[in-house]
This record gives C-alpha cells, structure tokens and sequence, in this order.
C-alpha cells in the first residue's frame, strides 16, 4: 500500500517536471546570487542592480554590445548630432511604447534626465556627481529633437548618452505614482522603483526585491522582440544552492560562481561554463596622506612586490588579467597597455625600501573577510610578498569601510568601469575630486589637476591620450593605486542554452535580448 | 489568573524594551549601513547625503528617541536596502518562515513523541536501541551539513525534490527535514526519560492492577504525565527553531524572516533588524507564557500565581 502510494507521488512529480521541460524553451530561468533591494536604472550604480535594467529599459544612444570597444547604435534617438562643443542635438525615435501602454515623448526624455542633473533628491544628485557632472541643461526643441547643453566642453556625449543611468522612464506614469500627479515627488521615485517601467524588450511583471523577479516579452518593444516568453529571475544566495538547482534542471542559467568551483559543471554533459574577464580592477589601495605612507618611494616599492602574475595562477588558475596600466580594452582608442604603469620587480622594490628608509614599522592592510571574491587569500599572498622583500604586514580583516580612515595604510578595493572611457573607472576613483580625493586618501596637485582637466574635456583624442599617459606616469612615480586584476566573472548554464557575458556591457549585465540568447527546445 | 497576567505582560515590556534597545545601539556601533549598501565609488560629499536621506544623521539619542516616538504611533519607518514600510517587507516574509515553522513543528511533534515513548517502552530492547541511535544521530548533525547532504543525494544526484524555493508543496519536504531532525531527536530523547520516570511511578502499577489495557495506562496516566517537563523542552526548542530556520533559509534559498534578518544585519539595514527583533522576541515570550498556561492545562495541580 505504502509502495503504491509513494509511486503515484512520485510518477506525479515526475509528470510535472516533465511538463515544465516542454514549456522551458519559451521561458529562462535564471538563478542569480543577489536580487537588488529596488530598481531605477537613474539612481543604481550597484553590481547587483546593473544585471537587470537592460532587458527592460533603453538608453538614448545604443551600442554593439559583442564588441569590447564602443560602436554606437540608435537607440532611443535615432541620430544626433554634437553641435558645438558644449550641445548635441537628438533626433527621438517616435511610435515607442512604454510597458505601461504610454507613448513615449521627448517629454519623457526631458524628464528622465532632469530627475538626475537637477534633483533635490539625494539617490539622484549622488549620480549626477559621479556620472553626470558636466550635464547642464536638457530641453526639448520640438517634438523629434532633443538639445543637451554640457558646462565644459564634452568629448564623452555618446558614452554617458549609453549609460545605464540615462535609460528613459515613463514621466506621467511616475509623476502620478504617489500624492499630486503633476509634481515629481521623492515619494514617486521610491514608489517608481518598486513598480519600475521602460521601453525595453520584456516589461517587469513581478518584482519582489531582494527575492525575485519575472520578465516578460514586451509585444510593443520598437525594436526586435525579445526571444523569451517569460523570464523569471530568482535569488539563490548560496552557491551550493545555485548549484544544485543548475544539476537539478530548476534553472537554466546561474551566476557568481567562484573559479575553484568550476568542475562540478564543466564535467557534467549537459552543462557548460561561459565566463569573461570583467571590466572591473581588484586594487590595492594605498593612503598617501598618512604620514607613514607618505614617501612616494615607499609605495613604489610595495607596489614592485607584488608578483600579480603569480597570485592570477594561484587564485585565479590563470583566468584573470593582470593589467599593464589602469586600462581596459572597453576603451577603444584610449585602451594603452603600452604603459607599462605596474611592474613587478622585488629587487627594484628592496632598493626602493633602502633610499625610502623603510624601518621595518608594521603596514596595516585592512580587507574584509569575504567582500571581493580572492580577497582574503590575495591579501594573505601579498603580505607574504610584502614579507619577502623585508615588509612587515598586519593583516586588518574588518567589515567596515576603512578607505576614509586616516589611519588606513593600505587596503584592498576595486575599481568598476561605470561607462568604457577611463574617465567612467580610473576618473570616477582618481579624478582631482573623485572618490579617493574626497575620502582625503589622496591628493591631487596642480599639475596633475590641470593634466586630468586637458583629459576629461578635451575634445581632440590625440591630446586625450597623451594627457592620459601623462597622468599614469604621475600614478607610477607616486602611486596610490595598484590594479591587481581583472576577474574572471563565471557562469554555469545548461549546454542547450547559448549565452554568454558580452564585453560591451558594464560589469554583471544580463543581456537576454533578440540575437543575445537562445534556448533549444528539449 | 489576572494578576499573573499583568505580571506578565509587564515583564514582557521591559524585557521587549531592553532587547531592541541593546539591537540599536549594537548595530550603530559596528559599523554604517553606507558601507555596506554602497560601498564602491562613493565621494565624500554623496555619502553624507545619503546618511541624510536616511535620517542617519542625527545623534544616536536624537535617533533613539525618535524610533520609540514613531514605533508608539504605529510607524515602523521604511527598510534602508529596500524603500519600503518595514512592516510590509516583515509580513511578506513572514508567512514563508511560519508556514515551515508549522510543517516542522507538525513533523517534530508527530515524529519525536511516538517516538520517544516507543523507546520508553522497548527499553534495553533493539527497537528502543535503534530509536535511540537514530535520536543521537540526528542530535548530532548540524542542521546545515544535514542541508547540504540531503541537497546533494534528493536533489543534486537523484533530482527527486526541488532545491531552491518555495514554490510547492515539494519544496517544504528537505527544509523541514532539515530542521526539524535536531528537535525530533531531542524530542525523542525528553519524552523517554520522561515516560520512563512516569512509567515506574506507583499510580502506574495502581492502573495496572486495576486492570486497565497496557495502551490506556501509557496513554492516559503516562502520556499526559510525562507531557509537562516535554511541553517545556518544546517551548524551548521553538525558540531555537527560528535561529536555526536562519542557516536552512540560506541553503535552500527560503526567502523567510532568518534570511532577512541575517541580510538586515549584515547590511546594518537598522529599522528592518529593529521591527524584526521587535517581533521575533515578542514571538518567543509569547510562546513562553503559552508554554506556562499549558501547563495548568495539562496540571490542574500548577497555580497560576503572579510574577
């Protein structure tokens, strides 16, 4: 009796599996480590975030996502035009629909930039400061066209016209979300970003932050529609979990898995890894107003000891890379491996130590225990290292942020590519006034002031580059920065599905759009 | 029965107030919630917004009083990570934790008393052994490396059961087992000892002699005697139960209350960790008292006295 029953239960389950296996070509599923606690592509700089804003909402300028350097697509506009230094005029795509059935304008437009470079709202003003600086003005001129107006001149219109932040949203569908429809409210965008609408392939149908959330094909997308009925997105926060579901047939794509633990897939024949190096730097950092730190030679020589190759074979298995200079091949004509910035030399270092006068004083070197994947185990190899040339290191392992503490010596840290142009990763954390600067872990003098202003706004790339070389020149002779690697960034997936990360995304993007995917049916 | 009550309820609100202010102060003096929400790229003049935007630039004390302020009119403020009321990003997790709590709960009690007088009454025989050998075992095991185990061999190897979830019925099976293995053994283990204590009292023999069939003397002079130091022991377990429920949440990916509480407390996200501590401990006193009006239940003999 017992038999028989436990074998209808489990042939009924059975049944219901397979039956889910049919339908599985119309829908992905996909089980990724984090779900974001909210999502507004305007007020996100998260790696978390950035994976889900492509497949539902368009930036004005598009791009070739399959190529690593930035060749530039319509998007929302369908052409533009930089009429002087300072404005570039865009003509907007009409007949776009958003999700919720509006029809988008180049009100929407107007709206979609003016919430962040005009904001009293704290999550915005905080991008416009990294992200949008230089945006003045935005308007529309008639009913196709769009003008933005820069404060200085501006090389970079298309790159930050491609940023993520930039994707349009719905202006009267936000505007009525809480309290007076007319009046954008801090509480319209709160409510904006739990009930987020674009004008992307799959329109967000379910959204449970920090949880899960459900795509589904968008039937009035302008551009080619997207490949899947429906896509649902689940946390799976362990990777044991994630991996499991993947072996199990629950999912068909998983995030975030570590390269040690590759083997359980790779040796499985209906799964595959497919994997990139991530246009993001795991750093170290070092604090160079810290009076012990103070000696440019000092951290020269930390810097000369740290063999990246080794810790890439080691952490790694070689999948990493170990940049020449802060550089990424994302940057087109600005990618200069030639630099040469970072070096590894320990004798170049142990004489370094001997002019710096290095006493033998203990280097605090602060990490948190499990923030950045490798992170522990690359700090324990660097004091090692560090050990080797005659440097003491006392290992700081901390859950606080220590990078604006004036005690900080040397910590470890990483460097994203916001937007491919060495002004949207090495800018956003070296700039003059960017984020080390402001945490006063680093200073910027005249002339590196003045050579970074040549850099960022010049509109002439022959004189971007030379004054890019120029600066990591400066960062070489008295460096607060050392780019360890790149990390490889893996995924496991069944072998039916073909899909990979694309180098002409920001970091983490999941990219399920028309010709980026396709599942074959079982 | 009243002045008991009062007592009660009193000491509840003193202990209540002590616990979430000791939560308050501790996750303000470890560290900034900016640091673990946003923690890469960030200047300095955007992060002391942003402490604004969060009201986290006050004083502590400023902070503190208002929290009382606004929990006394029913406002338990909006999560740090996520934008939303408190009370709503609780709830919506809540039934997801209570639901496995009940299925555990079902399966402890089921599984662990039958059990346990089982092995009372097959004592020094193989069958009472083999109850007790499997009790020590799943004392034994962590409830986490149970997890994993049945992971690997129901999901990962035999694909019988879904791994990650909450979706069906299906899902509740391994996160219950999971949980529930440590509280059934410790159960067995309560109920034998106390069904061998009551076994050998001499009401027993008095209903024995008294020629009453061997199941009405366990069940009715046994059982309802050993239940007491047993409905103890439960009230207890539950407790234990929702910090245990925080490692299997994690492992089979439950979106319940142990998973967010942990995220919460990981993030620093203090008004979701203040609500929760508020209601998880309100929860565990509550089954305190009901444990202590059980017993008077169960014995008419317990005065209900005032604290």
């Amino acid at each position: 009796m017992l038999k028989t029953l436990l074998k209808t239960a489990l042939t009924a389950a059975l049944a219901t599996t397979a039956l889910t296996g049919l339908a599985a070509a119309q829908e992905l599923r996909v089980g990724v480590q984090n779900m974001a606690p909210w999502l507004d592509p305007g007020r996100d700089f998260s790696n978390v975030g950035s994976q889900f804003y492509f497949n539902a909402f368009d930036p004005l300028i598009g791009k070739d996502a399959s190529r690593a350097e930035s060749v530039w697509q319509p998007g929302i506009a369908t052409s533009w035009k930089q009429v002087s230094p300072t404005q570039i005029e865009l003509k907007i795509r009409q007949g776009v629909t958003f999700h919720n059935g509006d029809s988008m304008t180049v009100e929407d437009v107007v709206f979609s930039f003016d919430r962040i470079i005009n904001s009293t709202f704290p999550p915005y003003a905080v991008r416009k400061r990294d992200t949008l600086p230089n945006m003045a003005k935005v308007e529309a001129v008639d009913a196709e066209t769009v003008r933005i107006t820069a404060t200085k001149p501006e090389p970079l219109f298309e790159t930050l016209l491609n940023v993520q932040q930039g994707m349009i949203v719905p202006k009267k569908y936000v505007m009525g979300l809480t309290g007076d429809p007319n009046v954008a409210e801090p509480s319209d965008f709160e409510a904006f970003a739990l009930k987020p609408v674009g004008t992307g392939p799959y329109k967000i149908t379910e959204f449970v932050p920090n949880q899960k959330l459900v795509y589904e094909r968008f039937d009035g997308f302008w551009g080619e529609k997207a490949p899947f009925q429906k896509v649902t997105v689940q946390r799976i926060p362990e990777l044991s979990g994630r991996l499991t579901a993947l072996k199990n047939a629950e999912v068909d794509l998983i995030t975030n898995i570590p390269p040690d633990q590759l083997d359980p897939i790779a040796s499985d024949a209906k799964l595959k890894v497919e994997g990139m190096q991530t246009p993001l730097f795991h750093v170290v950092i070092f604090n160079t107003q810290n009076p012990k730190m103070a000696n440019p030679k000092l951290r020269q020589a930390l810097s000369y000891a740290i063999d990246r190759k080794t810790l890439n074979e080691a952490l790694w298995f070689g999948k990493a890379k170990v940049p020449t200079s802060h550089t990424f091949a994302q940057f087109g004509p600005l990618y200069m491996p030639e630099l040469d910035t970072f070096e590894y030399d320990p004798a170049k270092a142990k004489a370094l130590l001997k002019e710096a006068g290095y006493d033998g004083f203990p280097i605090r070197f602060d990490t948190q225990a499990a923030y950045y994947t490798n992170g522990l185990l690359a700090a324990q190899a660097i004091q090692e290292m560090w050990g080797a040339v005659g440097v003491k290191t006392q290992l700081n392992v901390t859950e606080q942020w220590t990078g604006s503490e004036p005690s900080m010596m040397a910590r470890n840290w990483s460097n994203p590519m916001y937007f491919p142009d060495p002004a949207g990763s090495f800018g956003i954390m070296w700039a003059p006034t960017g984020n080390s600067a402001s945490e006063g872990r680093f200073k910027a003098d005249e002339a590196y002031s003045a050579l970074w202003e040549k850099f960022r706004y010049s509109t002439d790339l022959a004189e971007r580059k030379q004054a890019y070389a120029g600066l990591m020149q400066m960062i070489k002779n008295d460096p607060p920065v050392l780019p360890l690697y790149q990390p490889y960034e893996s995924y496991g997936m069944k072998r039916s599905l073909a899909w990979r990360p694309l180098p002409g995304h920001i970091p983490y993007v999941l990219d399920f759009r028309a010709g980026r995917v396709t599942l074959a049916a079982r | 029965m009243l002045e008991f009550l009062t007592g009660r309820v009193l000491r509840m609100a003193i202990t209540l107030w002590a616990i979430v202010s000791v939560v308050f102060l501790a996750t303000r003096l470890t560290g900034n919630p900016i640091d673990f929400l946003m923690p890469e790229g960030l200047d300095a003049a955007s992060r002391r917004e942003m402490i604004a935007y969060w009201g986290l630039d006050r004083t502590v004390v400023e902070q503190y009083w208002l929290f009382w302020r606004s929990l006394l009119s029913g406002d338990f403020g909006l999560g740090l990570m996520e934008r939303r009321p408190v009370a709503t990003i609780f709830t919506e997790r809540l039934w997801q934790s209570a639901s496995l709590l009940v299925a555990t709960l079902a399966l402890t009690i089921g599984v662990g008393v039958p059990a346990g007088i089982l092995a009372a009454i097959w004592r020094g025989r193989p069958g009472g052994s083999g109850v007790l050998f499997a009790a020590f075992l799943g004392y034994a095991i962590p409830n986490f490396v149970l997890a994993i185990l049945l992971l690997l061999v129901f999901s990962y190897t035999l694909h019988w059961l879904p791994s990650a979830g909450s979706g069906t019925l299906l899902h509740y099976v391994m996160p219950t087992i999971a949980l529930s293995a440590y509280f059934v053994a410790a159960l067995v283990r309560y109920t034998r000892n106390a069904m061998l204590d009551v076994l050998s009292e001499d009401y027993m023999r008095t209903a024995r002699a008294k020629g009453l069939s061997e199941r009405a003397i366990i069940l009715e002079h046994g059982l309802r005697n050993a239940l007491i130091p047993v409905i103890t022991v439960l009230g207890l377990q539950i407790t234990t139960l929702v910090s245990g429920a925080v490692v299997v949440e994690t492992v089979f990916a439950w979106n319940g209350v142990g998973d967010l509480l942990v995220g919460a407390t990981l993030k620093r996200d203090y008004p979701v960790l203040q609500f929760g501590v508020l209601v998880v401990a309100s929860a565990v006193i509550l089954v305190n008292l009901a444990v202590d009006l059980t017993y008077a239940l169960v014995d008419p003999r317990v005065r209900l006295a005032g604290a």
